[in-house]
């Protein structure tokens, strides 16, 4: 996705203020928004919105010691360096105890708030950076997941005798078209798609080899797309491929099916 | 600055700016204010007390350590608050989800819906008359959605999937559904600036 219009951006906030949005969507709006004074203000009445809802569930208290915890750890914080706060000049004169945090100016009291902003700071910080590792975390097990396919699919394509075969888009994916590159003398493959309805979660595309008897077979499964629809996949057919007369590409629950569920929307003749 | 003010008296805008001179008073009376309805959100979201303390601490340290962040014209503190903690606490409930994807069975998956009408879920729990009233007026699918999304953390693209609808349905569902909470809301003069 490139930069969006204000209008577009607007369509997608009151998503961003119930938090609906994937990473990716929530990276290109908050670009926009750092530089956009009226969707900055708009998003804040989306955000009142939600709030009023947070407000209106029963309400817990939290442990009695989280209190002074929160406090304790918002003191130790400011004496780290690089801890944070207004005006951002705060960590040396601090450290040395200049300002509001007076600490002895002696070699042992400079050692100890050494030693304790060592310590404060490692908590300090795991405690600021672990949302964002929960973010990168979720990144990269789903990019660790496409490095693999695609390692698997490179070796396919530089087989010596690979052929393909053109996929069309059905009646429910009009627009869509896809390939299938397969070595006949392993019968692995690449299947790759097009501008098919993008993969919601718990649903896959499953290509299928249909005989002329009407048996079908599933060949493999696509587990993710882009937002466009695009795609491609590792696949290995059952059997020759002179044993099989066409492909088809339906949606399946996520895992596929021991046969077709969904409508066929991709096919070809092989 | 005057160590004589009484913090209590001041509005959460002021006490917000007073942080930024590292006035751990300013930051004691905002906990006191809103640490509340910070962590009930986080414990509705996760289900965990200590998970939801967690998110509790992070948020508050985040307003401590980067006052600037807040900024009074993006609106109330409160609602700056709780947007925070349910972008951390929605983070770390996606990434369980990720967990139980790649680290058990596919079976782990399922279902994204529980076996509980969601409807019912969350007018029953919503003790606010004006937004359970507000929520009541919306049709039924833009409740369960706004519902799937806020409460349980759900992306749009995993409340279509698990509706089985269509990705730009429930994209439009949502904008709706927020739309009129919105205007019931500002009618109901529960917020600020409202006609």
């Amino acid at each position: 996705m490139t930069s969006l219009t204000c209008e577009e951006v607007r369509e997608l906030l009151p998503l961003l203020a119930l938090n609906a949005l994937d990473v990716d969507e929530r990276d290109v709006l908050e670009d926009h928004l750092s530089g956009c004074a009226a969707c900055r203000e708009e998003l804040a009445a989306h955000a009142e919105t939600a709030a009023a809802i947070a407000l209106a569930l029963p309400q817990s208290e939290p442990s009695a010691g989280l209190k002074s915890r929160v406090l304790a750890e918002a003191s130790r914080a400011r004496l780290v360096p690089g801890g944070g706060g207004a005006g951002g000049q705060r960590p040396t004169r601090q450290l040395l105890g200049v300002g509001r945090f007076r600490l002895p100016i002696s070699a042992a009291g400079v050692v100890a708030a050494i030693a304790l902003t060592v310590a404060a700071g490692s908590t300090a910080w795991a405690m600021s950076l672990r949302s964002e590792l929960d973010t990168q975390n979720s990144r990269i097990a789903m990019l660790t997941e496409r490095a693999q396919n695609y390692i698997r699919v490179t070796a396919v394509l530089q087989a010596a005798d690979t052929q393909i075969r053109p996929l069309s888009g059905t009646g429910d994916a009009p627009e869509a078209f896809g390939r299938v590159y397969i070595d006949p003398d392993t019968n692995e493959g690449m299947l790759m798609v097009r501008n098919l309805p993008p993969l919601p979660q718990g649903r896959n595309y499953q290509l299928w080899v249909a005989g002329n008897d009407g048996t079908r077979e599933s060949a493999g499964i696509l587990t993710w797309t882009d937002k466009a629809g695009n795609g491609y996949t590792f696949i290995k057919c059952p059997e020759k491929l002179s044993r099989w007369q066409s492909f088809g590409v339906t949606m399946e629950p996520a895992g596929g099916s021991p046969a077709p569920t969904g409508s066929r929307m991709l096919g070809g003749t092989i | 600055m005057s160590q004589a003010v009484d913090v209590t008296l001041l509005a959460d805008e002021v006490l917000a700016e007073r942080l930024g001179s590292g006035d751990v008073g300013a930051l004691e009376q905002l906990y006191e204010r809103h640490s509340r309805a910070v962590f009930s959100l986080s414990l509705k979201l996760l289900s965990e007390r200590e998970a939801a303390e967690e998110i509790v601490q992070e948020t508050f340290l985040k307003l401590w350590q980067r006052p600037e962040a807040y900024s009074p014209d993006r609106g109330r503190l409160i609602a700056w608050l709780l947007g925070v903690a349910h972008h951390r606490a929605v983070d770390r409930l996606r990434r369980r989800r990720l967990e139980q994807r790649y680290g058990a069975s596919q079976a782990a998956l399922e279902p994204l819906v529980t076996e509980r009408d969601p409807v019912d879920d969350v007018l029953q729990s919503l003790s606010g008359e004006a937004v359970a009233r507000a929520l009541r007026q919306l049709p039924t699918a833009q409740r369960i959605a706004v519902e799937m999304a806020y409460l349980r953390g759900l992306t749009q693209v995993e409340i279509a999937a698990a509706l089985g609808e269509p990705l730009g349905t429930i994209k439009t569902r949502l904008r709706l559904a927020m739309q009129k909470l919105r205007g019931s809301l500002e009618l109901a003069e529960l917020r600020p600036g409202a006609p």
